[in-house]
């Protein structure tokens, strides 16, 4: 580390040496910049034109510079707002710059260039990473919610390390991923980027983040092609910039807290109960007759922290350069759960040749190390409450020497009884699992403008993104885990990633008159690597083999040939045109190449003359798209199409075939499907951009249709023609569509006022419309997990109705309107209850409408803002409740008990629940939420010498208004079934930034 | 300078467009990967192929116990044995569970329907499969085959594999023939090709009849009893098998072969398979090291709590039924903490079922005796505890009926066979299970002598059969032995071996409202008829969606 740090060091150093701007002797002026409102400026550039003497503007907007004489020409300029110029002499007191219209829409980035807000023909919604109105952010990801109309995202569970669910438009497809492609710095990151790192977005510090472009209809996705079926998201991190070196830090500090847990009896709650309805289970209760009384939700969580520091140093100098480090201890709010992230990201950006040659260099370092518990979640519920957490000597002291450690756990016949539930605090202390991944992303790209033909570009882009992570898991010698084992191993495992990537295109621009033309032509080449080793020993002495897993090792490669023709009129009429031909190695030859392209236009009708000098209207503009996008990315399989036969190295699964019992491993032909190609998804998008009294009021409304056809699917093939029981084929078809608004409202602007509202909501429908199987009594594809402790599905993809929807018996209820246990609706009448009663809910976890809402508001130096975002229509499966439903239990047949939750108990509820009734409709619960996400005030200090302050402060996850009674009615889980979930806490934070 | 701009990108373009189209042409990385071509370039690994084959009965995967190739959650449960054995006895009289799973419910009450019943998807698909991976091992050892791998030197040793490889395929199809009646017929050409057709009963058992008859004739290339070791099958497993069909051949084709199915048992028997001495030595932890195995089992599916892992099988017929109070009180009866590993308290037996065996002295409540019942003077075949349990029958208790532990983890001298080798390992079982045994042969011996005299056993051989088999149990022997006898010793001899459902099938009680057992057809009494299509089973929905050559068994 330390040679790495001397490094860093080193390379800062050589920036610093950058040519000094000594004073000159000369004309002094002064002043200071403030926009139309009167507002100051702050950070402006007064630049001596012609040369590099200048400077950025206070906190006050206030500047003094001396120039080399009273004619030297001055110039003012900062992002966003027209540059003016004056003559030294006429140095006015107050400069009043104006946003600049072509800066409002800001040039966005998109696949393979850039382009102007207003020259945009796709859908394509552009969010700056802003300081302000956020509090602690330890993902990526959190920053973009709520933000984006269409854009939904599930924030991961509590777990620290876990994965958001991020969706564009809902899912197109079925078994392949629905993940968008994350695009960093023109470097496309791999999903799987080792442990703790479940989130590509995770790869990249929150801090280092200028902006996010979320692209979302075809006709801006398909110049990705193959991977760009779910929208793509594209991070553009900061670069170096300003005059002279600045610094900036910025650090937090939060605690986290679970914001409800679910209430279960307590210890003289639950003797009473069993006394009077299983008084046969009273002597399982307590220790010896003494009752104790354990909460063991409070004992396994905890108020956990969170602290954040980023440094970073930049400049805008001769090479332009920003180096930024962080690092980010994120604590679970259960006992034993820890993220560490350290990561350092640098960047240089220098010109050469007049600024015919760019070179940006972009370099990311992460590492992370993250621990878990064996998630308590689940016992902790059920653990009888009358035990006490250790078994204790005759002194009351913690006895050690009994078995599992000394934690109080079931015991049957000296050993664990294997059927009850671990003691929660054996499963957070018991257990050891922790892993630590170095990963790193980073691009070279090259960009020359040749030299005599200007409107040509050569760009070249190489990249890799390379992951390794090491991990180990056991139990602690004489745990209860350890003990019940079988068989009880340490086990060591090491995952590593590469990915490569080499992409050229040329750029070729061109105007004539009021014609304006833009052609781009590439190629990208990207090579995908995974490898996993595992060896597992056993647990007692850690040195004996168990087994060791031969390395499984695995890739794929994409060849793709792309190009773009964008041709404008005036900047009134626009068309994109793009292509591209993607070849993956997943498939076989004939089936190798997709080709998706992609046509747009728009019409800039606030370009046109009736509008031009309209007041009202200040941005009106509609837009058609249309576009086929592929999907490749169909699982672990990368190799689905070949007959392939695989030999075991199992220890324990091998067959007693030779003399005096000698056994063999198993060698098998697997299931293939030599005819698997691409799945394809055809979107067409219709849309309006709108802004009004000068853009105080903006928005976009937008409709899609997505047809997503030769869906990839596990389904089950005629048995006896393959060697599996399903394979992953070409199965059907889906439709998404939707309609999404978002609009952002200024209702005050003044000096010392700024107040912005914004919003946007998706409406959804998704349906399968078509599936393999022409048959109208096809059950359809079964799916979502068993509800039982056993085998089982708990929904269905069938034609005509949305993916994972459950499929159930239907609840019968008696003349009062309860639930009666066990008892279903004879749905076909022939007088049996059986798997055939089932039916199809109409009911899943797809909301019908999504939607987000934020406030802002400036008071002078202050500023105060509101983030919330919410669902409707979304219903999930509560198998929590179903868990906690009826007060019957055999488990004192089996030598232990587990607690009960009054809220959940059904009246007359006391037989087992039949398997039949933990399938019941039931369990479906409406799960409309609106949540507060975040509720944030800030102050900025005033501080000479371009020193900027700010201190902020922040509660995240503030409240949740919903009807659903289980702990929170968001859940990553695709499948709607909502099982024990990770609570998500609330987080308190008080957060620092010092830039200077 | 412009020209050498041209050229510097016409030479960047060429690199880079040029550098390999070829990449898209990988192939799997691994060692443990292979093609169809270079799979067999090693001479062992042909036994390693026909090793899964062999132990597909078993196996749910090739990796791990807990990960199954079905997309079962529960691995156990998708395990083809312990379907098969719920199918034969669940459906039937002796065996109830009281876990409340919905496929088991639909099982012990008769009512399954078309939906998808795990135990149906298990036992089916898992048939099809092996006999699709059995077709497969033929298409890959045809002679033409060895000799282009240049394995010509091996056709005498891959003969005798192939007829193994046939046995087990036959094996499988005879499952199908018996639960679902009309099943696919994959054969080798539908490998990748068109789906399989379809096949009915009649034709099925025609087929199998010509299959077995060629394995089992004197120059085939199957092994003999002795040519390859113990538990892969031999000539005996042939005949084992003619001798089980042509028992039940009425029932498949409606054409009675009783002189087929006693000269195929005698066959066997003169093969030199002899009784195991002791009769619960043949299920006990030990059953390979205490030598009843190789005695006795002609055909057996083989476990090993370290090797051949699995959680379905023995180590679910051994855990399945004791309650922890169970467990360790009958622990304490051998002088051991318990006798499983495990209790699950889920598989019961009515009294109805358990009244079968002459016990003496049955009570019922005691906290002094364990089994409820004098076990030195009763059947050494009964195996079983009252303890804590009612005799009135309640599916909706635990404590309720007899709990069975013909299967434990005990080994043939009363220890607790675990923690040898790995630990940790003791919940799974090293029994292995029979599929046909010496038993089973002379008891068809006697059936089918019965059934050509009207009833009644007559052949001197059959009595002293029987007797031999009275003998091991420790009871008397009947007088005269009429064939209800008949189904009744079978009762007792293959209690919990699957072979309830296919004898009460051939003697028309399964359907017959005067044969009531607890919980037929739903009712507790009973005392109901069941429909005649439910002696088969239905064809599984996914595959009567995916393959249209089929068609739904009548009636459902």
């Amino acid at each position: 580390m330390n040679r790495f740090l001397s490094f860093i060091v080193g390379l800062i150093g050589l920036f610093l040496i950058i040519p000094d701007m000594s004073a000159q002797n000369g004309y002094e002026i002064r002043g200071t910049v403030t926009d139309k409102t009167g507002q100051p400026v702050i950070g402006a550039t007064v630049l001596e034109k012609g040369t590099t003497n200048g400077l950025s503007t206070d906190i006050d907007g206030n500047y003094t510079l001396k120039v080399s004489s009273a004619d030297a020409v001055v110039e003012v300029s900062c992002i966003g707002y027209k540059t003016v110029t004056f003559v030294a002499k006429t140095n006015p007191a107050k400069v009043v710059i104006e946003e600049d219209t072509m800066y409002l829409d800001d040039v966005v980035v998109i696949g393979y260039g850039s382009v102007k807000k207003s020259d945009m023909t796709g859908s394509v919604t552009a969010i700056n990473a802003e300081e302000v109105n956020r509090g602690a952010v330890t993902s990526p990801s959190s920053m973009l919610l709520g933000k984006v109309s269409g854009l939904n995202i599930t924030p991961a569970n509590g777990q620290p390390g876990a994965s958001s669910t991020i969706r564009i438009r809902g899912a197109a497809s079925l078994t392949a991923s629905n993940d968008p492609l994350i695009v960093i710095d023109g470097v496309p990151v791999t999903k799987d980027g080792g442990a703790g790192m479940g989130d590509p977005l995770a790869t990249v510090n929150p801090n280092d983040i200028e902006s996010y472009s979320v692209l979302k209809d075809a006709s801006a996705t398909a110049i990705y092609g193959s991977r760009a079926s779910n929208g793509v998201i594209i991070i553009t991190t900061k670069k170096g910039s300003g005059k002279g070196i600045h610094v900036s830090y910025s650090g937090s500090v939060s605690a986290k807290q679970n914001r409800d847990v679910i209430k279960m009896m307590n210890s003289d709650q639950f003797f009473n109960y069993i006394q009077e309805h299983r008084p046969e289970a009273v002597g399982l209760l307590g220790v010896d007759g003494t009752m104790y009384d354990t909460d063991w939700q409070k004992q396994i969580y905890r108020i956990g922290i969170n602290t954040d520091h980023n440094i970073s140093l930049y400049s805008g100098g001769v090479v332009p350069f920003r180096v930024s480090m962080g690092y980010n201890l994120d604590q679970a709010t259960i006992k034993v759960g820890d993220n560490q992230r350290g990561n350092i990201d640098v960047s240089l950006s220098p010109k050469f040749f007049d600024d015919h040659l760019s070179i940006n260099l972009n370099a990311k370092g992460v590492y992370q190390h993250t621990n878990w518990a064996n998630n308590p979640v689940e016992s902790a519920l059920s653990f009888d409450p009358t035990k006490p957490i250790y078994f204790t000597d005759a002194d009351g002291n913690i006895d050690k020497s009994v078995i599992s450690n000394g934690y109080w756990n079931w015991i049957s016949a000296g050993v664990p009884n294997t059927m009850a539930a671990a003691n929660p605090l054996s499963s957070v202390y018991d257990y050891v699992n922790y892993g630590h991944t170095y990963r790193g992303v980073g691009n070279l790209q090259i960009d020359y403008k040749v030299h005599g033909l200007e409107a040509l570009r050569a760009n070249l882009n190489l990249g890799m993104d390379i992951a390794k992570t090491n991990g180990t898991k056991y139990n602690e010698i004489g745990s209860r885990g350890s003990l019940t084992s079988a068989p009880d191993l340490y086990e060591k495992y090491q995952n590593f990633n590469k990915n490569m990537l080499l992409e050229a295109y040329l750029d070729y621009n061109e105007t004539w008159g009021k014609h304006n033309f833009n052609a781009m032509a590439g190629y990208s080449w990207q090579h995908n690597y995974i490898k996993y080793e595992n060896s597992q020993y056993y647990n007692n002495d850690r040195a004996t083999e168990y087994h060791i897993a031969p390395v499984n090792a695995k890739e794929y490669y994409l060849i793709s040939f792309f190009g773009r023709l964008n041709y404008n009129y005036d900047s009134r009429y626009l068309f994109t045109f793009t292509a591209r031909g993607d070849a993956s190695s997943r498939f076989s030859p004939s089936n190798r190449w997709g080709f998706f392209p992609a046509a747009a236009f728009a019409w800039n009708i606030a370009n046109e003359e009736f509008l031009k000098e309209n007041r009202t209207v200040s941005a009106l503009k509609f837009r058609l798209g249309w576009g086929r996008t592929g999907q490749q990315d169909i699982g672990d399989d990368y190799y689905p199409y070949i007959a392939r036969y695989y030999e075991s190295a199992s220890v324990t699964m091998q067959y007693p075939m030779g003399a005096d019992g000698k056994s063999y491993n198993l060698l098998s032909p697997l299931a293939y499907n030599p005819n698997i190609k691409w799945e394809t998804t055809e979107t067409y998008n219709v849309g309006l951009d709108f802004g009004f009294l000068n853009d105080r009021i903006t928005g976009t409304v937008e409709a899609y249709y997505r047809n997503t056809f030769d869906l990839l699917n596990n389904i089950s093939i005629p048995l006896g023609s393959n060697f599996g029981k399903q394979v992953i084929s070409n199965i059907g078809s889906m439709v998404n569509k939707g309609i999404e608004l978002s609009a952002n409202f200024v209702p005050v602007e003044t000096k010392d006022w700024n107040w912005k509202i914004g919003g946007n909501i998706t409406f959804q429908d998704v349906k399968i419309t078509k599936l393999t199987n022409s048959d109208e009594t096809y059950l359809g594809v079964e799916t979502g997990p068993s509800m039982g402790a056993n085998v089982g599905f708990s929904s269905l993809h069938r034609k005509g109705f949305a993916p994972y929807t459950y499929y159930m018996y239907q609840q019968l209820y008696d003349a009062e309107g309860k639930p009666v246990q066990n008892a279903f609706v004879d749905r076909n009448g022939d007088g049996k209850i059986n798997a055939d009663d089932r039916y199809m809910t109409g009911c899943s976890a797809t909301p019908w409408a999504y939607y987000g809402i934020s406030t802002q508001v400036r008071y002078k130096n202050w500023d105060f803002g509101i983030n919330g975002h919410g669902s409707i229509g979304a219903e999930l499966v509560n198998k929590v409740a179903l868990g906690y439903s009826s007060s019957y239990s055999d488990n004192w047949t089996k030598g232990y008990i587990d607690n009960l939750c009054a809220k959940w108990l059904l009246p007359g509820w006391h037989a087992p629940n039949s398997e039949n009734q933990k399938y019941s409709d039931l369990w479906i619960e409406d799960a409309t939420f609106f949540k507060i996400d975040d509720i944030n005030l800030g102050y900025t200090f005033n501080m000479k010498n371009n020193l900027k302050l700010r201190l902020a402060g922040s509660v995240q996850n503030v409240f949740t208004f919903t009807k659903y009674s289980g702990l929170d009615p968001e859940i990553n889980n695709i499948d709607g079934v909502d099982n024990y979930v990770y609570p998500r806490p609330r987080l308190y934070t008080l957060r620092l930034n010092i830039t200077f | 300078m412009k020209i050498i701009n041209k050229i510097l990108i016409l030479s960047f373009a060429a690199i880079l467009f040029s550098s390999c189209l070829k990449d898209l042409d990988t192939l799997p990385l691994n060692t443990t990967d292979f093609t169809s071509e270079n799979a067999y370039a090693n001479e062992e690994n042909y036994l390693k192929a026909l090793s899964y084959i062999n132990g597909y009965y078993m196996l749910v995967g090739q990796d791990d116990p807990g990960n199954n190739d079905l997309g079962f959650s529960d691995s156990g449960q998708s395990e083809f044995l312990r379907q098969w054995f719920n199918l034969n006895e669940m459906t039937c009289d002796g065996l109830k569970c009281v876990w409340g799973d919905s496929y088991l419910t639909e099982l012990q009450h008769d009512s399954w329907g078309t939906g998808s019943n795990d135990a149906l998807v298990a036992v089916y698909t898992r048939a099809v499969k092996a006999i699709a991976l059995a077709n497969e091992f033929l298409l890959q050892t045809t002679d033409s085959k060895l000799d282009a791998r240049g394995q010509s030197g091996i056709k005498g040793e891959i003969a005798g594999y192939r007829a193994e490889a046939r046995f087990h395929r036959a094996m499988f199809f005879y499952v199908l023939m018996d639960e679902f009646g009309n099943p696919p017929f994959p054969m080798p050409e539908n490998i990748g090709g068109e789906n399989p057709s379809r096949i009915t009963r009649a034709d099925l058992f025609k087929w199998l009849e010509t299959e077995l008859l060629d394995l089992g004739s004197d120059n085939s290339a199957m092994p003999a009893k002795g040519a390859v070791p113990y538990p892969r099958p031999t000539k005996g497993s042939v005949w084992a098998l003619l001798s089980r069909m042509y028992l039940n051949a009425e029932v498949y084709t409606g054409t009675a072969r009783w002189q087929d199915a006693k000269d195929a048992a005698q066959k066997v028997i003169e093969m030199g398979y002899t009784l195991a001495p002791k009769y619960s030595d043949m299920f006990r932890q030990d059953n390979t090291e205490n030598g009843s195995a190789e005695k006795e089992f002609i055909f057996a599916i083989a476990y090993d709590r370290v090797s051949t892992q699995s959680w379905g099988g023995t180590s679910t017929f051994a855990s399945a039924s004791l309650s922890e109070d169970a467990n360790l009180k009958l622990g304490a009866e051998f002088g051991l903490p318990k006798i499983n590993g495990e209790n699950w308290a889920g598989y019961h037996v009515p009294d109805d079922y358990v009244a079968r065996f002459d016990l003496n002295g049955v009570v019922w409540g005691s906290k002094t005796n364990v089994f409820g019942y004098d076990r030195a003077t009763s059947d050494k075949r009964a195996f079983f505890t009252n303890y804590g349990s009612t005799k009135e029958f309640d599916g909706n208790k635990v404590s309720t009926g007899w709990m069975c532990w013909k299967f434990c983890g005990l080994d043939s001298k009363d220890k607790l066979a675990q923690q040898d080798g790995v630990p940790g390992n003791w919940k799974l079982s090293s029994a292995d299970m029979p599929v046909f045994r010496l038993a089973e042969m002379y008891l068809n011996y006697a059936e089918a002598d019965a059934r050509l005299n009207g009833g009644t056993v007559k052949d001197s051989k059959a009595l002293e059969y029987v007797k031999e088999l009275r003998n091991r149990a420790g009871v008397p022997m009947p007088t005269t032995i009429r064939l209800e006898w008949l189904l009744d010793e079978r009762a007792r001899e293959f209690m919990w071996e699957g072979h309830r459902r296919v004898d009460l099938i051939r003697f028309g009680k399964f359907t017959d409202v005067n044969y009531p057992w607890t919980l037929k057809g739903g009712i507790l009494n009973g005392k109901i008829a069941i429909p005649s299509y439910r002696t088969i089973f239905p064809i599984i929905q996914s595959d009567l969606s995916s393959n249209s050559n089929l068609i739904q068994n009548e009636g459902y």
